[in-house]
C-alpha cells in the first residue's frame, strides 16, 4: 500500500497543475476546433455542422490571406530592427557600468507601459491636426501640410511598426544586454593579449559567443510579434481599407464584429498550424546555425 | 627573445589600494624566472602589467632596455597562458591555435604548418578538429601554450598555469611545461603559489609578500640564504622552525641561549656574529631537516621532550616540546621511531641556522 502510493505519488502531485493546464488550454482548444467545423454564431453555437466549410473559404478569402502576409512582414520586421538595435544599444553600454544602470531603468519604461497606453500616445503623436509629430515637422518646414500616418494606406503600417518598434526594442536591448554581460571576461583578456583589433574581437569572439542567445531574443520577440493586436485595434483597426490588417485583428473582426465565430475558430486553427510550424522552422533553423558555428 | 625589466614599478588601485610596491627586478632574456608569494601577494598584478592588461601606476617596465609602459599588450609580443586558460570557447583546438596568426593576417598554409608544428610538439594532433568545450583540464592547458607559443612570442608569461590540475597531473605537467619551455629557449615568467613548482622549474625565484618583492635568487640561495623571515617561513615543507633566543657574549664564546636550550656557535656562526655586542634578543630560524637528534649526549646537544611522532616512511617528522610551549619540529631518518613522552638530546646544523632581527625580519647572517 504505501510503496504503490510513493510510486505514484509524482504523479498524483502534479495532477492538479495537470487539470488546471488542461482546462485553460486544452480544452478550450478543443472547443475551438470543434466549432471551426461548424455555422456558429455569437447565440447559436455549433449551429450546423458544415465539416470542412469554413476551412475551404478561408483558403480563398483574401482579405485573411493579405492578412497572414501582413503578419508576417510585420512581424519580421519589426523583430529584425528590434533585435538589432537591441544589440547595437546593449553592445555600446556592456562596459559603462554606472550609465547602463540608469539606462536599464529607462528602458524598462516602455514595456512597463501597458501597450493600450503605448497605443494612446503614438495615436496622439501621429494625429494629423493636434499631433506633435506633424507640428514639430510643419515648424522645421519638413512638411507643408499635415500628413494623416495613420490614414495613408503607405503610412499606416510604418506607423504602427515605428511605434511597435519603440515599445520592444527595449526588450531586446536587455536580453542582449544580459547576454553580453554574461560573456567570459578570459578570452577578452587573452584575445587582447593575442593581438586581434576591436573589430577582430568582435567579428571573432564576441559575435560567435553571444550569437546564440541573440537567436533566441530574436526568436521570443518574433512569436510575441505574430500575435500583434493592440497596436492595430487602438491605431487604424486595420484601416484604412483593410491595409494594416493583421491575423489576430481580423479573426477578432470576424469573430466579434461580424459573429461569424464559426469560421473565426477555424481561421484560429490555421493560424495555430501556421505558427507551430514557422516556430518548429526556426528552432530547428536556430539548431543548425549554432552547429555551424561551433 | 627578450629580457624583462622592472624599475621602481608600483601599482595602486583605486588611489588607495597598493598591490605592487616598489618592484625592481630583471629577468634576463631566456631565462625561467619565477614570481612566488601567498594569494594576494601583487604577483598576477605585477604580471598583468608586464602584459600590458593593468596600467603602471608608477616606474618603468623595460623589455631589452626599452620602456615600453604605454605600449598596448598586442605591441609587446608577449604571450601569456592564462590560470583559466582563457581560451576562446566557440573555436575548435585549431583555430585557437591559430588565432593569434590570423589576427596578424598570416597566410593559411602559413598557419596551417605553424599550428600543425605546435599540435605536433603538444601532443595535440588528434583532437586539433575538437571543439575546446570537449576538452580535459590537461588538454585545454597544452591548447592554452599551443597559443601561446605559435607566434614565437619574446616573453611567454604563465599564471598559475597548472594550479587548476589534480596532484597527479600536475607533477607530470611540470616536467613537461619546464622541458617544452626550455626546448623553445623563449624567457618566461612564471606565476605560482605552489613553492614546489618554483623551485623545480624555474632558473630564478623573485617570492613577494604583500606587494613587496622579498628576495630575488636561484632555488638554492632562497633555501639556504633567505633574506628574512618570511622567506625562510614561506620555503620548505615542513616549514622553519622559529623561536625567540638570546645572543650572549661569556668569556669569547659566542653562546645562544633560550629557556629550553643553550649552545656554543662554532667558529663560521661565531664570525658572523662578529660585531655584535652579547645580550640581543634574536629570533633563531632552523629547518626541521637541520635539527639533530640523538638518543645519546653530545657536545653542544640538549634534551627535549618528543610530544607526537608522525611517521611518514622515508623519514619520520617529531614534534619536540619547548620549555615556551612551541613546537620544534625535527625531521629523522624513516627507520627513527622513538615513543611519546622520551627524552632526546638535540642539536642543530649551525651550518643552516638563521637568525632573524625581531623587529625588521631581516636575516642577520643573510649573504649578499
Amino acid at each position: 500500500m504505501n510503496s504503490s502510493l510513493e510510486k505514484h505519488s509524482p504523479k498524483l502531485m502534479v495532477l492538479p497543475v495537470f487539470i488546471v493546464l488542461l482546462l485553460i488550454s486544452l480544452v478550450p482548444l478543443i472547443y475551438v476546433l470543434g466549432i471551426s467545423f461548424t455555422q456558429s454564431t455569437l447565440s447559436k453555437p455549433f449551429n450546423d455542422f458544415i465539416w470542412f466549410e469554413n476551412y475551404k473559404k478561408a483558403f480563398t478569402d483574401e482579405i485573411f490571406g493579405a492578412s497572414l502576409v501582413n503578419t508576417l512582414l510585420f512581424a519580421f520586421i519589426v523583430t529584425t530592427i528590434q533585435t538589432f538595435l537591441g544589440f547595437v544599444l546593449a553592445f555600446a553600454m556592456q562596459k559603462e557600468r554606472k550609465l547602463s544602470g540608469l539606462f536599464r531603468t529607462l528602458a524598462l519604461l516602455p514595456l512597463f507601459t501597458p501597450p493600450v497606453a503605448v497605443a494612446m500616445i503614438w495615436r496622439l503623436i501621429y494625429d494629423p491636426n493636434s499631433g506633435f509629430l506633424n507640428y514639430y515637422m510643419r515648424q522645421f518646414g519638413i512638411f507643408e501640410k499635415s500628413v494623416a500616418f495613420l490614414g495613408d494606406p503607405k503610412l499606416a503600417f510604418p506607423a504602427i511598426m515605428f511605434a511597435d518598434i519603440w515599445q520592444w526594442t527595449p526588450f531586446c536591448f536587455l536580453l542582449c544586454l544580459a547576454a553580453l554581460q554574461s560573456l567570459p571576461r578570459d578570452p577578452y583578456e587573452a584575445a587582447a593579449v593575442d593581438g586581434a583589433s576591436a573589430w577582430q574581437v568582435f567579428r571573432r569572439l564576441t559575435l560567435p559567443m553571444v550569437a546564440p542567445q541573440v537567436l533566441v531574443v530574436f526568436l521570443f520577440r518574433f512569436l510575441i510579434a505574430l500575435k500583434v493586436f493592440d497596436l492595430v485595434y487602438m491605431l487604424t483597426f486595420g484601416g484604412p481599407g483593410n491595409s494594416t490588417q493583421v491575423a489576430s485583428f481580423y479573426i477578432y473582426r470576424v469573430g466579434f464584429k461580424q459573429f461569424n465565430i464559426g469560421y473565426a475558430g477555424a481561421l484560429s486553427i490555421l493560424v495555430l498550424i501556421l505558427i507551430s510550424v514557422l516556430a518548429t522552422g526556426l528552432t530547428k533553423g536556430r539548431d543548425f546555425l549554432l552547429r555551424k558555428l561551433e | 627573445m627578450a629580457s624583462v625589466e622592472l624599475r621602481n614599478v608600483w601599482k595602486i588601485y583605486g588611489g588607495k589600494v597598493e598591490a605592487v610596491k616598489d618592484a625592481s627586478w630583471k629577468c634576463e632574456d631566456g631565462e625561467f624566472f619565477s614570481i612566488l608569494g601567498p594569494s594576494g601577494c601583487g604577483k598576477s598584478s605585477t604580471l598583468r602589467m608586464i602584459a600590458g592588461l593593468e596600467e603602471i601606476t608608477r616606474g618603468d617596465l623595460l623589455f631589452d632596455g626599452q620602456v615600453v609602459n604605454s605600449l598596448p599588450p598586442k605591441d609587446r609580443n608577449v604571450a601569456m597562458v592564462f590560470e583559466s586558460w582563457a581560451l576562446y570557447p566557440n573555436m575548435t583546438v585549431y583555430e585557437n591555435i591559430a588565432f593569434p596568426l590570423r589576427v596578424r593576417n598570416y597566410p593559411n598554409d602559413a598557419i596551417d604548418k605553424k599550428v600543425r608544428e605546435a599540435a605536433e610538439f603538444l601532443d595535440l594532433t588528434p583532437i586539433l578538429q575538437t571543439g575546446v568545450r570537449r576538452l580535459s583540464g590537461g588538454e585545454m592547458q597544452r591548447v592554452s601554450i599551443g597559443r601561446a607559443i605559435v607566434r614565437n612570442p619574446a616573453v611567454l608569461i604563465m599564471d598559475e598555469p597548472i594550479s587548476h590540475l589534480d596532484a597527479g597531473l600536475r607533477a607530470r605537467m611540470r616536467d613537461e611545461l619546464k622541458t617544452q619551455v626550455s626546448r623553445l629557449g623563449v624567457t618566461t615568467l612564471y606565476i605560482t603559489h605552489d613553492q614546489v613548482e618554483s623551485m623545480a622549474m624555474a632558473d630564478r625565484i623573485a617570492i613577494m609578500n604583500l606587494g613587496v618583492i622579498q628576495q630575488v635568487g636561484t632555488p638554492l640561495e632562497i633555501y639556504y640564504n633567505p633574506r628574512n623571515e618570511f622567506v625562510a617561513g614561506f620555503i620548505g615543507e615542513p616549514p622553519m622552525n622559529f623561536t625567540m633566543c638570546e645572543y650572549r657574549l661569556d668569556g669569547g664564546k659566542h653562546m645562544i641561549e633560550s629557556p629550553s636550550f643553550s649552545f656554543t656557535l662554532d667558529e663560521i656562526c661565531s664570525d658572523r656574529f662578529a660585531g655584535f655586542s652579547g645580550g640581543k634578543k634574536l629570533k633563531l630560524g632552523v629547518r626541521p631537516e637541520d635539527v639533530r637528534v640523538s638518543t645519546e649526549k653530545t657536545d653542544n646537544s640538549f634534551p627535549m621532550e618528543v610530544d607526537f611522532v608522525e611517521p611518514q616512511g622515508d623519514r619520520t617528522i617529531l614534534s619536540l616540546k619547548l620549555k615556551s610551549g612551541e613546537i620544534l619540529l625535527a625531521q629523522v631518518l624513516g627507520d627513527m621511531r622513538p615513543k611519546v613522552g622520551d627524552y632526546l638530546f638535540v642539536q642543530f646544523d649551525q651550518r643552516h641556522i638563521h637568525f632573524f632581527d625581531l623587529e625588521s625580519g631581516l636575516n642577520i647572517l643573510y649573504a649578499e
